[in-house]
């Protein structure tokens, strides 16, 4: 009958899981003068685990912090990426300006000044524009039924 | 676990923050040795991401430090058991063939029979099957190096034998008929001289 092939992966994995746990029962004199001997400082090299170990507590203390920053960058990326067709008659895009304006009265202040308040003034590249800043603002997602010619 | 004796996040970091040299040092090396026994399996992961993610699984809760029965190291070390297991697990599933020879069964009449030629699709590609041979070839070379160093020590040679056998610590501890502190003894001597092989050169510890 042939000898079953050594499988020495298996072995490597035994020898090195059975040093692991041989390093659980070792004395802590034991583990500190293996240090030494090996040239390490153990002061230095156990404050370096620590940090290890206290980087993962920032990161879970700061993981609220982190899911809202992330959440916000999809948010951000989300506004972007999404394209949005304008009217194309400059009639249609200043009705649909003056929509905005009608139904979001706190834009109206944030950017029309004072000298500007009649959209009338207004020529129809500084209305593409206003429309376009909006768009990317996310400000036009509810307004979607009236981004067409046809308003 | 009953959600009580389970350590809040605050009890875990006052318990990490008064961890001693030897405690810290003895998380460090219980990671060091788990991750080369994973060899390739390891995909590049290192003894301090076992550590982070045995840490970081704590605090999230997904390993739950029950304080009343173990203490902070002997938690992290049980974490890091599991989770070093879990990446053998993973890359087994994902990355890597399984090697022709670990299937070969003999019949009564000493008859070899092979699987992969009766179950064509469960076949590794070549590249698969060049991974696992490299990666066996590997492990060869260390365990060889590693009996080759060890022969003059009947005790190692015992128990590295015993391991090779599939037996666990505690079986050839009794096999053996080695006290607790003759077989640490000599694993603390076998420890010491790959960690001094390694500083000069040689490919283990």
């Amino acid at each position: 009958m042939p000898e079953k092939p050594r499988d020495y992966e298996a072995e490597l994995r035994a020898l090195m899981d059975a040093l692991a746990e041989s390093v659980v029962e070792a004395t802590d004199e034991e583990i500190i003068s293996e240090m030494r001997e090996g040239g390490e400082d153990p002061a230095a090299a156990a404050e370096g685990v620590r940090a290890v170990l206290r980087h993962a507590v920032k990161a879970y203390e700061q993981r609220h912090l982190r899911e809202a920053q992330e959440a916000y960058e999809k948010r951000v990326d989300a506004i972007r990426r999404r394209t949005f067709s304008l009217p194309t008659a400059p009639e249609s895009r200043r009705k649909l300006l003056a929509v905005v304006m009608t139904r979001k009265p706190d834009l109206r202040s944030a950017l029309v000044t004072l000298q500007h308040r009649d959209f009338k003034e207004w020529t129809d590249t500084d209305i593409q524009n206003c429309l376009e800043q909006l768009g990317a603002l996310g400000v036009l997602a509810e307004f979607e039924g009236s981004l067409s010619d046809e308003q | 676990m009953p959600e009580e004796s389970a350590a809040t996040p605050a009890e875990i970091t006052t318990a990490m923050e008064v961890l001693t040299a030897a405690a810290l040092l003895r998380l460090r090396n219980y990671a060091r040795w788990r991750v080369r026994g994973l060899g390739r399996k390891a995909a590049g992961r290192t003894e301090t991401e076992l550590l982070a993610d045995a840490m970081n699984a704590t605090l999230e809760g997904k390993r739950r430090w029950n304080k009343d029965k173990v203490d902070f190291v002997g938690h992290l070390v049980g974490a890091m058991r599991s989770i070093s297991s879990h990446w053998r697990g993973q890359s087994k599933s994902a990355d890597e063939a399984t090697l022709e020879s670990d299937l070969l069964r003999t019949t009564e009449d000493g008859e070899v029979l092979r699987p992969f030629d009766l179950v064509p699709s469960e076949e590794p590609g070549p590249d698969e099957e060049l991974e696992a041979n490299e990666s066996q070839s590997e492990a060869r070379t260390r365990v060889e190096a590693i009996e080759n160093a060890f022969a003059d020590d009947p005790v190692i040679s015992l128990i590295l034998d015993g391991l090779r056998q599939g037996m666990t610590p505690g079986k050839v501890r009794a096999e053996l008929e080695l006290s607790q502190t003759e077989y640490e003894t000599a694993m603390n001597r076998l420890r010491r001289r790959m960690r001094a092989a390694a500083g000069s050169g040689a490919s283990d510890a």
